[in-house]
């Protein structure tokens, strides 16, 4: 239990008074106590305690949960709530089968979708291009380096997060080739490459126009701006998206934003796994996206992948692509 | 529990929610208490005709039976020492009628409270017990502990608001009370309902009163050098004939404890009172003047607002101190021991006193913060829970606690509740309260081993391994 010993004062300083459960009153899947933060908490420490063995309920308990922070949000005693949840999934020996897929396609190709990769070289800015990233979006990132001027070197591959998250550890290569390379700039548009790669000071996309200043076009649309939590809460890149959208059109808000946004449940992990909940999570965006009568656009590519199955949604990777002159 | 009576159980109730497998059944055995105790099976009821069904299955094999709402209380009342069925109340969550003109709603008891003040809040009423855990507890869980908060002072707790309900007691299905605002027909058992911690019957509606909104609230914010002047100031406040809708107490352990754990910035001084009035405009204005002078002299400094956001950070700094004080450091996390003890209003400073120095006898620290306007004060012990001799300490210091209250003209506990935790100092009649509970329970299947049941020491059923 050496991941959870960490935690064993954290899990101890846990009051039990289920603040953690209030941004769930949305949501009709919390079906019982080991859905809600405090509950995976109690299993943690059920689990570091020895009073509970491993079982595939627990498995499935402790992997229903985005981390996506916003528990954290409402938690008086500031409990690390995911820390300890990630932790649990690092002593458990059993994955879900959904997971077993996502561990064996990174291990033979390098993808968590078991694709190819894709790779080109240019000068010493480099976008990692992901698993993710490449699936949903490549084209339009080509283009938009193109459009920027920039000769960017493409490195490819899953930076290894999503399979970090659910409690393996995983090697990638692509710090290896960022040194190789000698790349001084490194530039992302998903935020779990960012957490990653965090060792390199990685820009996300945004940031990136931004320090670049583009000329671009005005449309007449609305558009409603949703942070991904990891993006937002773990990497706390709020501004840059809001600027940039509201350059290029009517930038419209969720009710919940910034630090309180709702999770979207596109995260691949919890999606695999967990379909029919991150089909309700992504229900409450598009929903009052459509009340409001505003486009989603997203700034991470698991949110895009994931939002564009059920209603109308661009990714900031595709609107600034159109927009830059 | 033997594997027919589950059997007959999922024939009620579907599969999916009768749960059986250990780590349900662990972690549904937490509440906010330091207690902790596993169920045989927990059944996530539905409706009335399910709740009443497993009761009766219950009330056959004699079998324990423990109603939980959002699990929040803090003595333990939700943990199922004896084992048995644990009910999750939480799927009973349907608002099903607001009647404003009559003045009353009518809801399920897994109701959240801040939901149903959400509903009410469109109409311009509100239902105004407003405990701490407001957000999160459940209407069931609140009629259970006679839950009520701040705003006591003026508008009572959740035991004044009670017009009528639907139980489910061993003997069968009952409505209790009436729709109506006044009521003289024989005994009020809804009222008995109010504060019986599930050990009579599962309440599965309930009938409720209503209150306007205010039109406008103000709160000032007093700092005081001394404990004891704050609790004069209290007195005073009280004394004028101002009737505050809400007077709160924090001495500097609370407030220490806050400006750790949130971005609040309170004042960092001995105590510090909040002072909440609600009314008309001007009424509300005038009233937060008359509170400023009535303070002078006693008081360090004293700030106002009218401001809707600058009044919620503050509630916020107020909601956050139970739990912000297991972040006090120290290695020392907060345990709800002693934390809800009533004294007359004006006894509140020597109270206080007291218990700082009793936590100085014991070598533990006592955080104390509270309903200062009705005399409900909260104290929070800080120890290491891995410490057995901490433990020991605590439990010693908590029964002086109690002696110190009873000498004041005080009682155990003024909303949270008897559970285990507070078991050996409860107050009224025991002998009375026993000849009720078997009455209406004679197989002691109610949520068995609770409050006059409890004969042990509090430091039992720990959570902390
Ligand atoms: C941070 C924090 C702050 C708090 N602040 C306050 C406060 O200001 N004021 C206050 O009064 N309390 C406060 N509490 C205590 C607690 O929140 C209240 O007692 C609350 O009413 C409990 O509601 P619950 O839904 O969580 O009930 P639970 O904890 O689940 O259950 C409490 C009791 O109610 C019984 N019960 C639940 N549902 C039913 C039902 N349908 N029929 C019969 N019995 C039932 C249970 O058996 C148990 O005995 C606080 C707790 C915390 C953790
Ligand atoms: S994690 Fe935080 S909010 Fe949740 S029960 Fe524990 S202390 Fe309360």
């Amino acid at each position: 239990m050496k991941m959870l010993e960490k935690y064993h004062d954290e899990m101890l300083s846990c009051t039990g008074c289920a603040f953690c459960k209030k941004s769930y009153a949305a949501y009709e899947f919390p079906e019982k106590e080991s859905d809600y933060p405090k509950g995976k908490i109690m299993l943690a420490y059920g689990l570091y305690t020895k009073e509970l063995e491993e079982n595939m309920e627990m498995v499935r308990a402790l992997q229903k949960c985005t981390l996506c922070k916003r528990c954290e949000v409402d938690c008086p005693s500031l409990i690390k709530i995911t820390d300890i949840i990630k932790a649990a999934r690092f002593e458990l020996s059993t994955l879900l089968p959904e997971h077993e897929i996502l561990v064996d396609n990174f291990r033979r190709t390098n993808n968590i979708l078991g694709e190819e990769n894709f790779e080109r070289d240019g000068s010493r800015i480099a976008f990692i291009m992901g698993c993710m990233v490449k699936k949903e979006m490549k084209d339009a990132v080509i283009s938009l380096f193109d459009k920027l001027g920039v000769d960017v070197t493409i490195v490819g591959g899953c930076c290894g997060h999503p399979i970090e998250k659910i409690g393996r550890k995983v090697e990638t290569d692509i710090g290896k080739k960022l040194r190789e390379k000698n790349i001084e700039k490194v530039v992302l548009s998903c935020p779990n490459g960012m957490l990653a790669l965090r060792e390199f000071n990685p820009m996300h996309i945004t940031q990136f126009v931004l320090s670049l200043n583009p000329e671009m076009k005005r449309e007449e649309k609305r558009y409603i701006y949703h942070d991904s939590s990891f993006l937002g809460r773990y990497l706390g890149i709020y501004d840059e998206p809001r600027e940039l959208i509201g350059r290029v059109a009517n930038l419209v808000e969720f009710d919940e934003r910034r630090e309180r946004a709702k999770q979207c449940g596109g995260e691949i992990e919890f999606r695999r796994a967990f379909p029919q909940e991150a089909e309700e999570l992504a229900m409450h965006l598009i929903k009052e996206a459509r009340e409001k009568n505003a486009t989603i656009v997203t700034a991470s590519p698991h949110c895009y992948g994931h939002l564009k199955e059920y209603g109308e949604v661009v990714d900031i990777v595709h609107l600034l692509e159109r927009s830059i002159i | 529990m033997e594997q027919k009576i589950v059997d007959e159980i999922r024939k009620i109730v579907d599969e999916s929610r009768v749960l059986t497998d250990k780590p349900d059944l662990y972690a549904y055995g937490f509440d906010a208490s330091i207690h902790h105790a596993m169920p045989d099976v927990v059944v996530r009821v539905k409706n009335a005709e399910e709740v009443e069904k497993i009761v009766g299955i219950a009330n056959q094999y004699l079998i324990p039976v423990v109603a939980r709402g959002a699990g929040t209380g803090l003595s333990g009342q939700a943990v199922p020492i004896e084992g048995g069925i644990l009910l999750d109340m939480t799927s009973m969550n349907r608002i099903k009628e607001i009647h404003i003109e009559d003045l009353y709603c009518v809801v399920e008891p897994g109701v959240i409270y801040a939901k149903l003040n959400e509903a009410l809040a469109e109409y311009g009423f509100f239902f105004p017990p407003s405990p701490g855990s407001g957000d999160v507890c459940t209407i069931g869980g609140m009629i259970a502990a006679n839950a009520s908060g701040m705003r006591a002072i003026k508008y009572g707790a959740t035991r004044d608001y009670i017009l009528g309900m639907e139980v489910v007691f061993p003997h069968g299905r009952v409505r209790l009370g009436s729709r109506t605002l006044k009521n003289s027909a024989g005994y009020q058992i809804e009222r008995l309902m109010v504060g019986s911690e599930g050990t009579l019957g599962i309440i599965t509606e309930a009938t409720l009163r209503i209150s306007p909104l205010p039109e406008k609230r103000g709160v000032a914010l007093a700092s005081f050098d001394d404990v004891v002047k704050a609790g004069e100031g209290v007195a005073a406040i009280i004394g004028s004939g101002l009737i505050p809708s809400a007077l709160e107490i924090m001495d500097h352990v609370c407030i220490q404890a806050v400006n750790n754990a949130m971005d609040i910035g309170l004042p960092d001084v001995e105590a510090i009172l909040l002072i909440e009035v609600d009314g008309k405009e001007g009424e509300v204005r005038e009233n937060i003047k008359k509170v400023a002078e009535i303070l002078k002299g006693r008081v360090k400094n004293i700030e106002f607002t009218y401001d809707d956001e600058e009044m919620a950070n503050l509630w916020k700094g107020r909601k956050g101190v139970l739990p912000s004080l297991s972040r006090y450091g120290e290695d020392r996390v907060s345990v709800s021991l002693a934390d809800d003890m009533c004294v007359p209003i004006s006894k509140i400073p020597y109270a206080i006193k007291e218990f700082q120095e009793i936590a100085k006898k014991y070598n533990i620290i006592i955080g104390t913060y509270g309903h200062a306007g009705d005399g409900n004060l909260h104290t929070k012990v800080l120890i290491n829970p891995k410490e057995e001799d901490e433990w020991k300490r605590a439990e010693k210091a908590v029964a002086e606690i109690y002696k110190a209250v009873e000498r004041l003209g005080g009682i155990a506990s003024g909303e949270h509740g008897i559970g285990i935790s507070k078991a050996p100092w409860i107050n009224g009649d025991v002998e009375t309260m026993e000849m009720i509970k078997k009455a209406i329970d004679p197989n002691n299947i109610m949520n068995p081993g609770k409050m006059t049941q409890w004969k042990g020491s509090i430091i039992s059923h720990l959570r902390y391994r």
